[in-house]
């Protein structure tokens, strides 16, 4: 049986390059999700319309939108945009001490509906100098946040495409949930793209003994759609350790590296099922640890 | 007076509860930041269907008790309102000690809330209406005493699928 796989990850497909949107086989899905073991997720995909065999995007852009939307009340219940802005504010401060020039561009990478970013931007206090941005590679999900930007009049932008690609670099790259996309020679790849910010948060679950248990209450407790339900019982399994996290930060040569909130006792896991992997470039730390006052408890070491 | 308290009690419970009924048929349907406005009217849709379901409720029992009216029957009748009571009372008190710490303590001990007391009793709380009706009705020695609590339990597990089909109707134009 091979690792376990996200639907949402398998229904869309964009070609890196252009963007385009590429066909996705029903069949083929169906047979990933059942050779790694998930049958109702297959039999999920299986009752969606398809054309010669082909998933209607439509009706998959729908579905995804729906999930995205069910699963934005985890970011709300778990506070998962104070979390940020509790990071992400020393670390801008240790930019403006350090020198660094503004405007200071923030990007969210696979942002989905933006909830993070828009968050932020609704809390305001970062500073005029910051310029919110969202990055996805779904048009739907970045059509959506905008939208959804827009309505509340929020300071922020979105745009599709790859994060990395992008025309300016961003100063500090974010994450919510992103991390366990990414495997193996990948994960080290992402962290690699990042090599020249000025730092990075990524936010992911915490993999514990109790996290697959946890997943499954909240999931079947607070979601309906079988899509967030799957998918987000799915996101908790393949989550990674932040040993393994740091590994991979570390071969990519980039910013110094060190885990926020990783996991030290039973208490910690309870109270606090998100990890963060921090990064932040060596002439910035001394500045950033300062910021962070008395967070900086909660912050493995840099290295 | 005391007599008529026990279902009083009870009909505010069941009210409440569909409150909270009301709220979860909206939560994860808008992806705006601000929703209190969206959840408030989805609550005081639940109240009011709440208040409807309960009303039915009493106005059926009203109607079989007339023609079955003993003094076993209503003291069966409040028992089985009274087991109901106190079971819902210790849930309710629960959950709204757990939502007491959500809204105001800080990040962490909010998500130990969420984590202990919030997921899991949502969780649960279509079986602990369920065996709460059924010891209820297995204590009752009439038919109407044994009736009413799974009466009662039945209309209160209705109201939320139902809610959440009427917010999924409605709740998009609403929102």
């Amino acid at each position: 049986m091979s690792a376990l796989l996200e639907i949402s990850d398998l229904i869309v497909d964009c070609d890196p390059e252009t963007g385009e949107r590429r066909d996705v086989l029903r069949a083929e899905v169906v047979a990933r999700l059942r050779a790694s073991g998930q049958h109702r997720a297959a039999r999920l995909v299986l009752r969606w319309p398809a054309t010669d065999g082909v998933l209607d995007r439509a009706h998959c852009d729908v579905v995804l939108l729906r999930a995205h939307v069910e699963m934005q009340r985890l970011s709300e219940e778990f506070l998962q945009g104070d979390r940020m802005r509790l990071l992400l504010e020393p670390m801008l401060a240790a930019l403006r001490a350090g020198g660094v020039r503004a405007p200071y561009r923030v990007l969210d990478i696979g942002c989905g509906l933006g909830y993070v970013v828009r968050a932020l931007a609704a809390s305001g206090g970062l500073g005029r100098d910051v310029e919110l941005l969202g990055c996805d590679l779904n048009r739907a999900l970045v059509d959506r946040a905008e939208a959804l930007a827009r309505e509340e009049r929020l300071d922020c932008r979105f745009v599709r495409g790859d994060a990395f690609r992008l025309e300016a670099p961003a100063h500090i790259y974010l994450s919510s949930n992103a991390l366990h996309h990414f495997h193996g020679a990948a994960l080290t790849q992402f962290f690699a793209q990042q090599r020249s910010a000025c730092g990075f948060l990524h936010y992911d679950v915490q993999p514990s003994p109790f996290s697959a248990l946890g997943a499954w209450l909240f999931h079947r407790s607070r979601m309906r759609k079988p899509l967030a339900r799957l998918d987000g019982c799915v996101s908790a399994a393949r989550a990674h350790a932040a040993a393994t996290l740091l590994a991979a930060a570390r071969r990519a040569d980039g910013p110094l590296v060190g885990t926020f909130d990783a996991a030290r006792s039973f208490l910690s896991v309870i109270l606090r099922p998100m990890q963060c992997v921090v990064g932040v470039q060596r002439e910035l730390a001394p500045a950033f640890l300062r910021e962070l006052g008395p967070l900086a408890r909660r912050l493995g070491e840099l290295a | 007076m005391s007599e008529l308290l026990t279902p009083l009690l009870l009909a505010v419970l069941a009210i409440v509860d569909a409150g909270f009924s009301g709220y979860r048929s909206a939560a994860g349907t808008s992806a705006l930041l601000r929703k209190d406005a969206y959840y408030r009217r989805a609550i005081r849709h639940g109240l009011r269907c709440g208040a409807i379901a309960c009303a039915l409720v009493a106005g059926i029992l009203g109607v079989l008790f007339a023609c079955a009216a003993t003094e076993q029957v209503w003291s069966d009748l409040l028992g089985g309102a009274g087991v109901l009571v106190w079971s819902f009372g210790v849930y309710a008190t629960l959950v709204l000690l757990g939502l007491g710490v959500w809204f105001v303590a800080e990040a962490d001990l909010r998500t130990l809330a969420s984590v202990l007391v919030l997921g899991p009793f949502t969780l649960i709380r279509p079986l602990w209406i369920a065996a709460t009706c059924a010891v209820a009705a297995l204590g009752a020695t009439t038919w109407l005493g044994g009736f009413a609590p799974l009466l009662a339990g039945v209309v209160q597990l209705a109201i939320e699928p139902w809610l959440r089909r009427a917010w999924a109707v409605g709740g998009a134009r609403r929102r």
